[in-house]
């Protein structure tokens, strides 16, 4: 059962569900009121000091009483990376981590079909392999040590480039100016830097004087981090193999003294990154059973068939409806979104941290349109069968400001509808049809949180097995640790690009008639 | 309207190709004249959703679902593929640089059903050939829909373009995510639509 935690640290406090089993510390990892700690959270340090105000926690540890003292936890101080809560408890934050942009990804965040185990380490070690996925929206980076200790730790944290645009397209017409190109470029070294110094103040980990560094992304974030648009903003590559990326590394100053040699891994083509094909190894596509389809959730979203002989790929640009953008309820999947939507009237919800709902992300938003159909109050078309005055929906109650209204409702239509025209091209290039898969795996933006049965309802899924359907949280950034620390990854990511064929949908003349087939609010490929 | 027709603009509202295709024939057959038919029948559907797709109430499907009723109508009633033009020619196209066509289309039909002729250059098209098309079609206005950024320098061509064939007179529509963030005097262009209903009041303002 999960155990609710009350932190404060002066005038600022958070409540946070803490998972069963969860230290105080992997508690308070995703909020603003981090512990500090200088050994990884192995209980030598010292420094992640709490005061336990009320409620129970596990019983001192060792670590504890040789770091604190009997008085000091007869008076309720204990330490966070050894603490776990017993049922809810009300916390003090005595020694804060300072504060920062980047958050902890936890170890089984990065569990996959290639790597199933939790690969994480506790203990104090240098970092000198960094794998990096560079997202439009976010990075995401797996830091890991040469002496066999495997990985030390992981962070997200925002893409500064954000400043250039919010998308892909926007960020690479800024970079025609050479000075905007390196600019952009830049960003994400000093973000990599900065990443590795929350690392060495909060977990007290040391970066080697020479680290290598694997990233993989999206076309256009590949780009850019050469500092140039690639020439990605004529059609005529949109279609076309990647030969654009140049071999050389590249060299990052990441602090005094500190240079990383970065190898940036080929996309696969057009606008179809490295980051999908990292996630292919990662989810173990090819010895894996087949038909295999792999979606990667973003606003670009990026697909993968696997048929036996042949990879197919595609990139659908469904927009940012599912990231927190274009609708007025929805947020990203942070502290306060809504996360999960479930039961009749009142719909219920489960709110991420377990505070205030802020409005709901996309698996919430999943739920909640699959819910609203079923319910009878949403058509097949879009429609607010029952709407309130205001020709809205709440989720929330009475009074609630998260509502949802026909103009959300086509936004969201629109997302999925991409992405459902991509699947079904692929599934009719590899002469199969969606019932033929045998396995579905989705990773990206909306994790694991995504419930299949209602994904599929609304055809955001093909409706397959439920049990055939696996969901992870980063594929990519796990495929990217595989080539990093392994031989064999680099080999099969040679295969895979050599099995691999592309496909642009605004190119496929099929298009315009599965976008709208996949419009309507119904299983994928039928039309009500 | 009679019953008939307002029974047809009813199946078109609701995107019923079949029943709206098994109305229209029924229409025909007790009033030839297909000039009532456009008018009262596809024309008032276009207006009817025209009506209900505010801000707020905006539904690509359903524009879609009319659209494509309207012109399988259309189709049937004029197989000659002679739709009756009363308001003139329009070129439309989706610039260079851009494949994202959906928003062309569907103006082309809002367009088509509501008695302009269009003449639909595609997609990734060079504004040259935008012109072109309008010099030889005697068009009196030129439409460019673009859904991502690099096509707006090229809309921006497009005036001077019809000033060196002396075609000042052809007005240039511009419309489409891109494109209407724009303002008609940075784009260089008579009029940026909000929707492919917006373009068709402003053409139709110009054709009184």
């Amino acid at each position: 059962m999960t155990a609710v935690v009350r932190a404060r640290c002066g005038a600022r406090s958070q409540t946070i569900q803490a998972a069963p089993g969860a230290t105080l510390r992997r508690a308070l990892e995703d909020t603003d009121l981090r512990v500090r700690t200088g050994c990884n959270g192995n209980g030598s340090c010292g420094l992640c000091r709490v005061r336990i105000l009320s409620g129970a926690v596990s019983t001192p540890t060792s670590e504890e009483m040789l770091n604190l003292g009997p008085a000091l936890v007869e008076s309720g101080l204990r330490l966070a990376c050894q603490a776990v809560p017993v049922g809810d408890v009300e916390i003090e934050v005595v020694n804060l981590a300072p504060a920062s942009a980047w958050r902890p990804i936890p170890p089984e965040a990065l569990c996959s079909p290639a790597r199933p185990e939790v690969t994480s380490s506790v203990g104090s070690a240098r970092i000198s392999k960094i794998a990096v996925d560079v997202g439009t929206t976010n990075l995401c980076l797996a830091l890991w040590s040469d002496e066999g200790q495997g990985r030390l730790a992981a962070r997200r944290g925002p893409n500064p480039q954000s400043g250039f645009g919010s998308d892909v397209v926007t960020r690479l017409q800024a970079a025609h100016d050479p000075a905007a190109a390196l600019e952009q470029a830049h960003a994400i070294e000093l973000a990599v830097a900065e990443a590795l110094r929350d690392v060495t103040v909060s977990d007290g980990l040391e970066v080697a004087a020479r680290p290598t560094i694997v990233a993989v992304g999206n076309t256009a974030m590949l780009s850019l981090l050469q500092g140039s648009q690639g020439g990605l903003l004529d059609p005529e590559t949109w279609a076309a193999p990647a030969t654009w990326l140049s071999e050389r590394q590249l060299r990052w100053h990441l602090g005094a003294d500190r240079e990383a040699v970065v190898h940036l891994m080929q996309p696969l083509g057009g606008f179809v990154g490295s980051d999908l094909i990292t996630a292919a190894l990662a989810a173990n596509l090819l010895p894996g059973e087949f038909p295999a389809l792999l979606l990667d959730f973003g606003t670009n979203t990026e697909i993968a068939l696997w048929d036996g002989e042949i990879l197919w790929v595609t990139s659908a640009a469904g927009g940012p409806a599912f990231e927190g953008s274009g609708m007025r309820c929805a947020v990203p999947a942070d502290a306060g979104a809504i996360y999960r939507v479930w039961g009749g009237t009142p719909l219920r919800f489960e709110v991420m941290g377990g505070g205030e709902a802020k409005g709901v992300c996309g698996s919430g938003l999943v739920d909640w349109v699959a819910r609203l159909r079923q319910a009878g109050a949403l058509s097949s078309r879009g429609n607010l069968v029952d709407g309130t005055a205001e020709g809205a929906l709440s989720l929330g109650g009475k009074g609630s400001d998260i509502l949802l209204c026909k103009r959300d409702v086509d936004v969201f239509q629109r997302a999925k509808a991409a992405i459902g025209a991509g699947v079904q091209l692929l599934v009719r290039r590899a002469g199969i049809s969606c019932q033929d898969l045998r396995r579905i795996v989705t990773t990206g933006l909306f994790g694991r949180s995504l419930d299949v049965a209602n994904a599929q309802a609304i055809g955001l899924l093909p409706a397959i097995a439920p049990q055939r359907v696996e969901s992870y949280d980063n594929l990519a950034l796990a495929g990217c640790e595989i080539v990093l620390t392994s031989a064999d990854g680099s080999r099969t990511i040679e295969t895979l690009r050599r099995r691999t064929r592309l496909l642009n949908l605004g190119q496929c003349a099929e298009f315009e008639e599965l976008f709208v087939q996949s419009l309507f609010l119904a299983p994928m490929g039928v039309e009500p | 309207m009679d019953a008939a027709l307002s029974t047809l603009v009813a199946h078109l509202l609701d995107g019923d190709s079949e029943a709206a295709l098994a109305q229209a024939r029924r229409v025909r057959a007790s009033q030839p004249d297909g000039q009532r038919l456009l008018v009262e029948g596809l024309e008032a559907a276009m207006d009817g959703m025209s009506a209900k797709c505010t801000t707020e109430q905006f539904n690509l499907l359903e524009i879609m679902l009319t659209g494509r009723a309207a012109m399988a109508v259309a189709r049937e009633a004029f197989p000659e593929g002679a739709i009756p033009c009363t308001r003139g020619t329009v070129v439309i196209a989706t610039p260079q640089g851009d494949v994202h066509d959906l928003g062309k289309n569907i103006t082309r039909m809002v367009l088509t059903t509501k008695g302009f002729r269009v003449v639909d250059c595609g997609k990734d098209c060079p504004v040259a050939e935008m012109v072109a098309a309008a010099a030889r079609e005697q068009a009196f206005a030129v439409l460019a829909s673009g859904l991502i950024s690099p096509v707006v320098p090229l809309v921006r061509q497009l005036r001077g373009l019809l000033r060196e064939r002396g075609l000042s007179n052809v007005v240039v529509v511009a419309g489409g995510a891109a494109l209407k963030q724009c303002t008609a005097e940075a784009l260089n262009v008579d009029y940026v639509a909000r929707d492919a209903f917006d373009c068709v009041h402003f053409l139709e303002g110009l054709r009184r």
